[in-house]
C-alpha cells in the first residue's frame, strides 16, 4: 500500500513538474536522395559539426546544460515528400525546433506543415521571398531574400565592368524553374533596367533536365555580354558543360548561388568550372575570428572542402543553440514553448562567435522571420579552388574579368 | 405491407455488407488513434478512386491511364476558386467535378474511337499533357512549386478540420455513394450495355447500342467521383503538386485495386484497396523517407501475381467461400 | 546566324533520333511478333543504363566496348521475362497484358530505386565533354559515336530480319501466327527470341546513352512513350516505320525545344502523339499491322 502511495506519489511528481529534457531534438528534413543529395549531405556535415562543439561547449546552458541532437529525414529532393516527411518528422519526434529544408521549393511546403503544426523553422538557404511573405509567425530565415540576390548579381556585374573597364550592356537571365530561380530571376530582370542594362534572352528551363542545349543554342544567338544563372547541382554541371561543348562565350558566368558552390560543380565539370562566380551567403575564405578554425576542423574530419551550404548549416545549428539559450532566460517556465522561442527569435541579434560567422556576420529578425543582415559574398572559381572575389574590400583574391575564351584556355 | 426494401435487408447478401459498413464507420467513435483513423482515411481513398476507375474500365472495359489528370484539374480548380475568390471548396469541389467531367467528355470523345492498347496510350497521352500543362503554367498553378491550400485551421465552412475525424466521415460517405451507384449501374439497363461493350463491342454496336454515348455515360459518373475526390485531397493534404496529383504514377495506382481486387466487381476495389493500401502506409512508416518505393516493388509483384494466376481479381477467388458463409448465416 | 541555330538543332535532334530509332525498331519487333504493349521497355534500357555505369565506375571498362556485354545480358534478362511472365499472358485479354507490363516497369524502377536510389549518375570519360566542329555546328563525340553504333545495330537487325532464315521466320510469325505454325516454325522459340532482341536493342541504346545522358531509376518512363510514340507514328510493326519514325521524333523534339521553349518540349512529343493517334493511328505510312 506504501509502496504503491510512494510509487504513485513520485510518478505524480515526476509528470507535473516541469521538466525540461536532457536532450533537445532538434527536426532536419533535408534531401539525401534525387537531385539536391549531394548539397543535403554538406548540410548534414555542418549541423554535426556544430552539434558536436555545442555539445562539447556544455550544451545549452540556460536549459540546464541540455544537449542538443539532430534528427533528419530525408526528404527526396521532392515537395510532396517534403511535406509528408516533414509531418512524420514531427509527429513522432516531437522536435523543438526545425533546420531545413535547404531549396526554396521544399522550405516553402515544409513550412507549412511546421506552421501549422506550430513548431518554430530556421531555414539557413532557402532564399525564396515568398517564404517569409505569408505572415507567418513561426518561420525564420538566416539567408539573404532571393530578390536581393537577383539585385546583387546585377549590382556586381556593374561593379566589375567598372573596375575592369569592360562596359556590359547586354545580359542574359537562364534560371532554373523552380522557385528559387525563379524569385531570383525575378529580382535580376527587376534591376537590370534600373541600372541600363538590356535583356536579350531570359529563359527557365526544367530543373533536372538532361539536355541544355536548346537553352545555349539560343543564349549564342543572342549574344549577350554577361549571363546570369541560377542552377542546382547537376544543371550546373551540364550547364557549363554545354557551353564549352557549343563555344558559347560570355564576358562573366554570374550565378546566383545553387550548385555552382558545391565542390562536386568544380569536381564533375572539371576545367568548365573555371571562372564561374556564384554568389554565397558563406565562404570559407572570408575573414570572420574563428571561421579558419571551424574549416579547418571540418575539412580534416570529412576530407572535402568546407562549402556555403555546410558553413551555414554550422552558423544556423549555432543560431538555433543561442535562441534557445535566450529562451531558457526570457521564459524560465516554458522555454521551448513555440512562442517563448518566437520571442527569443525576435529579440536576438548576435553578432559575433559562431552563429554569426556568415557573410553577412550578424544576425537579427524582423517582424517577417528575415534576418536583416542577411548578405551575400560572389566567388569566382580560380585554379580549381573557389576565392571570394567581391564585394572587393573583401576579397581574398583578384577576379579575373573578362573570362577568357574557350578555345584561348589550355 | 411487406415492403420490397425491409424484405431484402434481412437476406444476408445485403445485410451482411451493411453490418460491416456500420463497423466501418463506427471506428472514429471507438477510437482516437490519430494515426488508424488516417490509415483508414487513405484507405478508403483509395477506394473511392479505384471504384470510380472501374466503372469506366471494369464495367465498360475502358482502360484509362490518365485518370489522375483528371483529379488535379478538380483539385486544382476547387483550390485556385477558393484561393482568389474565396468559394467555400464545398462548392468548390462540384465546380472542379463538372469541369473535370467536360474536359473528360471532350477529350472521350476524341479517343472512344481507339480500342485496347491503343486507348490506353492515348489516355496516358492526355494525361501528360495536362499534367505539363499544369506544371508549366505557373501563374496560375504555381507550377513547379505547387499549390499551398491556404491555412483555414478548424473551419468547417472552408473544408478543413483539425481532427482527422471529419475527414474520414467524408470520405466514408463518398465511398458509400461510389458503391450505390455502382451498386445501382450494375442492376441496371446501362449496366447492361457497358458490359456488353467491354465484352464485345462490335457486337454490342450490331444490336443497336449506341457505343460512344454509353462510354462517355460510364466516362463521365467515372470522372465525378474522381474530381470530388481530388478536392478532398486537397483540403486533406493541404498541397497540390503536378508531379503528384496528375502524373503516369498516380493513375496506376489508381487502377490497381481495381485490378488487384476484381474489376467489374462492386466490392473488388474496396478490398482491393484494403489490401494494397496499407501496405504501402506501413511500408512508408516502417522504413522512413529513403525507402518509401519499397511499396510499389510490392504493388508490382501483387499486380503481376493476380494477372498470372488471378485474373479475374482477388475478390473472386474467395466469393465462393463468402457465398458459402453467407448460407450459414440466418436469412440465408 | 539563324540559320546555324537551325542547323544545330536539325544535328542535335538527328543524332538523339538515332537513338530513339534503335529503341523503337526493337519496340515494333516486339509488337509485331506478340502483339504486346510492352510498357516496361524502357525500365530495360535502365537496367542496361545501370550495369553499364558500374561497369564503368567499378572496372573501368568503356560503355562502348562494354555495349558487348549489355546486349548480350538485356538479351537472355528479356527472354526470361517473356518465357516465364509474357508467353503466360499472350492469349489473354489485352487488359491482362497491359497489367502485367505495367506490373513489370513498377517491380523494376522500384527495385532499381530501391538498390541504386534516386541520384543522378554521370558517366564522366575522357571524351565526354568533347566536341567536334562540323562547319558551324558543335556534334558532341560521345552523340556523334553513339548516334553511329546505333545505326550500325539498327543496320545489322535490318538484315537479319531480311537476310537470314531466323529473321525472316520471325517475320513470318509477325504477320500470321497460325500459318507460320503450319509451316514447322517454332513461334513461341520466335517470340522468346523476338522479345530477347527486342530487349537487346533497347539495351545498346541504354549503353549508348549513358555517354552522355543521365540514368536514374525513372529514366525509363520517358523513353517508352517516345519509342511508343516513334512506333505508332511509323506503323505499329514496321520495322523502316520505327527507324523512320524515331528520327522524326528526334527532330521535331530539337526544333520545338529550341523554336517554341524548351520547357515545353516534351509537351511537344505528346501532342504529336495524340494528333497521330487521333488522325491516323495506321501510322504516317499507313503500314500499320494492327
Amino acid at each position: 500500500m506504501i509502496i504503491v502511495a510512494s510509487v504513485a506519489a513520485y510518478w505524480y511528481y515526476y509528470t507535473t513538474t516541469i521538466a525540461v529534457p536532457e536532450e533537445i531534438i532538434i527536426g532536419a528534413p533535408l534531401p539525401f536522395s534525387g537531385a539536391m543529395a549531394t548539397i543535403g549531405e554538406s548540410c548534414r556535415r555542418g549541423h554535426d559539426l556544430a552539434v558536436e562543439d555545442i555539445n562539447a561547449a556544455g550544451g545549452i546552458k540556460s536549459l540546464g546544460g541540455a544537449k542538443i541532437k539532430m534528427v533528419y529525414a530525408d526528404i527526396k529532393s521532392d515537395p510532396e515528400v517534403t511535406t509528408s516527411e516533414t509531418e512524420r518528422l514531427i509527429s513522432t519526434h516531437h522536435p523543438v525546433a526545425i533546420l531545413g529544408a535547404y531549396a526554396s521549393s521544399l522550405t516553402y511546403v515544409a513550412t507549412a506543415v511546421s506552421e501549422r503544426e506550430k513548431v518554430p523553422f530556421l531555414a539557413p538557404m532557402a532564399q525564396a521571398d515568398a517564404i517569409t511573405d505569408r505572415g507567418f509567425q513561426y518561420v525564420f530565415r538566416q539567408a539573404i531574400r532571393a530578390s536581393g540576390v537577383g539585385t546583387k548579381a546585377i549590382d556586381m556585374i556593374v561593379e566589375m565592368a567598372e573596375h575592369y573597364g569592360t562596359p556590359v550592356k547586354t545580359i542574359a537571365i537562364v534560371y532554373e524553374n523552380t522557385l528559387w530561380g525563379q524569385t531570383g530571376a525575378e529580382a535580376a530582370r527587376k534591376r537590370a533596367p534600373e541600372v541600363g542594362f538590356t535583356i536579350v534572352y531570359d529563359e527557365a528551363y526544367s530543373q533536372g533536365t538532361s539536355d541544355l542545349s536548346p537553352v545555349v543554342i539560343n543564349l549564342k544567338a543572342a549574344k549577350p555580354d554577361v549571363v546570369v544563372l541560377a542552377s542546382y547541382l547537376n544543371d550546373a554541371i551540364l550547364m557549363a558543360r554545354t557551353f564549352h561543348e557549343l563555344d558559347f562565350n560570355a564576358m562573366g558566368y554570374v550565378a546566383m548561388g545553387g550548385g555552382y558552390l558545391e565542390p562536386d560543380f568544380i569536381n564533375s565539370a572539371g576545367k568548365d568550372s573555371e571562372f564561374f562566380f556564384a554568389g554565397s551567403g558563406w565562404q570559407r575564405d572570408l575573414s570572420i575570428a574563428g571561421l579558419a578554425d571551424v574549416v579547418e576542423r571540418y575539412e580534416e574530419k570529412y576530407e572535402i572542402f568546407m562549402n556555403e551550404h555546410a558553413g551555414l548549416c554550422y552558423a544556423a545549428t549555432w543560431l538555433i543553440k543561442e535562441v534557445l539559450e535566450l529562451s531558457g532566460s526570457l521564459h524560465p517556465d516554458n522555454p521551448l514553448d513555440p512562442d517563448s522561442i518566437r520571442d527569443a527569435f525576435l529579440k536576438i541579434d548576435i553578432s559575433s562567435g559562431p552563429a554569426a560567422m556568415t557573410a553577412g556576420g550578424r544576425a537579427r529578425f524582423n517582424e517577417k522571420g528575415d534576418n536583416i543582415y542577411g548578405s551575400h559574398v560572389y566567388l569566382q572559381v580560380l585554379n580549381g579552388t573557389q576565392r571570394t572575389a567581391w564585394p572587393f574590400d573583401r576579397a581574398s583574391a583578384e577576379a579575373v574579368w573578362p573570362a577568357p575564351l574557350w578555345n584561348e584556355r589550355q | 405491407m411487406k415492403i420490397k426494401a425491409l424484405d431484402n435487408i434481412l437476406r444476408p447478401k445485403i445485410y451482411v455488407p451493411l453490418i460491416l459498413a456500420a463497423f466501418l464507420g463506427a471506428i472514429p467513435s471507438v477510437t482516437s488513434n490519430s494515426y488508424v483513423i488516417h490509415l483508414l482515411i487513405i484507405i478508403l481513398f483509395h477506394a473511392v478512386l479505384s471504384e470510380s476507375w472501374n466503372i469506366l474500365a471494369g464495367f465498360a472495359g475502358q482502360f484509362s491511364l490518365g485518370h489522375a489528370a483528371f483529379f488535379g484539374v478538380s483539385a486544382y480548380t476547387s483550390t485556385l476558386l477558393f484561393i482568389s475568390w474565396k468559394t467555400t471548396p464545398w462548392l468548390g469541389m462540384f465546380i472542379g467535378a463538372g469541369f473535370a467531367v467536360a474536359s473528360s467528355l471532350l477529350i472521350g470523345f476524341l479517343c472512344f474511337r481507339l480500342r485496347g492498347p491503343f486507348f490506353s496510350l492515348v489516355t496516358i497521352a492526355f494525361g501528360e499533357v495536362l499534367r505539363l500543362l499544369f506544371l508549366n503554367w505557373g501563374s496560375l498553378t504555381g507550377g513547379p512549386v505547387g499549390l499551398l491550400v491556404p491555412l483555414m485551421g478548424d473551419s468547417p465552412i472552408n473544408f478543413q478540420f483539425l481532427s482527422r475525424k471529419p475527414y474520414f466521415y467524408i470520405i466514408f460517405i463518398m465511398m458509400l455513394a461510389v458503391t450505390c451507384v455502382t451498386y445501382k449501374i450494375r442492376s441496371s439497363q446501362i449496366g447492361l450495355y457497358f458490359i456488353a461493350i467491354r465484352e464485345d463491342e462490335d457486337a454490342a454496336q450490331s444490336l443497336g447500342i449506341d457505343i460512344i454515348r454509353y462510354k462517355l455515360i460510364a466516362l463521365a459518373v467515372s470522372i465525378f467521383f474522381t474530381a470530388i475526390a481530388g478536392t478532398f485531397y486537397a483540403q486533406y493534404l493541404l498541397f497540390l503538386h503536378p508531379d503528384s496529383a496528375m502524373s503516369l504514377n498516380f493513375s496506376v495506382e489508381i487502377a490497381l485495386p481495381a485490378i488487384v481486387g476484381g474489376m467489374g466487381t462492386i466490392c473488388g476495389p474496396l478490398m482491393g484497396s484494403f489490401i494494397l493500401t496499407p501496405i504501402s502506409e506501413f511500408i512508408r512508416a516502417l522504413l522512413g523517407g529513403g525507402y518509401a518505393g519499397v511499396y510499389l516493388i510490392i504493388h508490382g509483384g501483387i499486380l503481376i501475381l493476380t494477372v498470372l494466376s488471378a485474373p479475374s481479381g482477388i475478390l473472386e477467388k474467395i466469393m465462393k467461400s463468402y457465398e458459402a458463409a453467407l448460407k450459414k448465416m440466418p436469412g440465408g | 546566324m539563324e540559320s546555324v541555330v537551325l542547323a544545330q538543332a536539325i544535328v542535335s535532334g538527328l543524332l538523339m533520333g538515332g537513338l530513339y530509332a534503335l529503341i523503337s525498331v526493337g519496340l515494333t519487333l516486339i509488337f509485331g511478333v506478340m502483339r504486346i504493349v510492352n510498357f516496361a521497355h524502357g525500365d530495360l534500357m535502365m537496367l542496361a543504363m545501370y550495369i553499364t555505369y558500374w561497369m564503368f565506375t567499378l572496372y573501368g571498362i568503356d560503355p562502348y566496348v562494354s555495349i558487348v556485354v549489355t546486349m548480350p545480358v538485356l538479351f537472355v534478362i528479356g527472354s526470361v521475362i517473356q518465357k516465364t511472365l509474357i508467353n503466360r499472358v499472350l492469349d489473354a485479354p489485352q487488359a491482362s497484358q497491359l497489367f502485367l507490363t505495367l506490373g513489370v516497369m513498377l517491380v523494376t524502377q522500384n527495385v532499381a530505386l530501391l538498390l541504386w536510389r534516386a541520384d543522378y549518375r554521370a558517366i564522366r570519360a575522357s571524351y565526354t565533354g568533347s566536341v567536334v566542329k562540323i562547319g558551324e555546328v558543335f556534334v558532341g563525340i560521345p552523340r556523334l559515336a553513339s548516334f553511329a553504333v546505333a545505326i550500325i545495330l539498327t543496320g545489322m537487325l535490318y538484315l537479319f530480319l531480311t537476310r537470314t532464315k531466323m529473321g525472316k521466320a520471325m517475320r513470318a510469325t509477325a504477320q500470321n501466327r497460325e500459318v507460320s505454325m503450319l509451316m514447322g516454325i517454332n513461334v513461341p522459340r520466335m517470340q522468346t527470341v523476338a522479345f530477347g532482341i527486342g530487349s537487346a536493342c533497347v539495351g545498346a541504346a541504354g549503353t549508348l546513352l549513358s555517354t552522355f545522358y543521365y540514368i536514374s531509376p525513372t529514366v525509363g518512363t520517358t523513353f517508352t512513350l517516345t519509342a511508343f510514340l516513334a512506333v505508332v507514328l511509323g506503323g505499329m510493326g514496321s520495322f523502316t516505320g520505327a527507324f523512320f519514325g524515331g528520327l522524326l521524333v528526334g527532330l521535331s523534339e530539337s526544333l520545338g525545344a529550341v523554336y517554341i521553349a524548351t520547357q515545353y518540349r516534351e509537351l511537344v512529343t505528346f501532342i504529336m502523339f495524340i494528333l497521330i493517334l487521333l488522325l491516323k493511328p495506321s501510322g504516317l505510312l499507313g503500314k500499320s499491322r494492327v
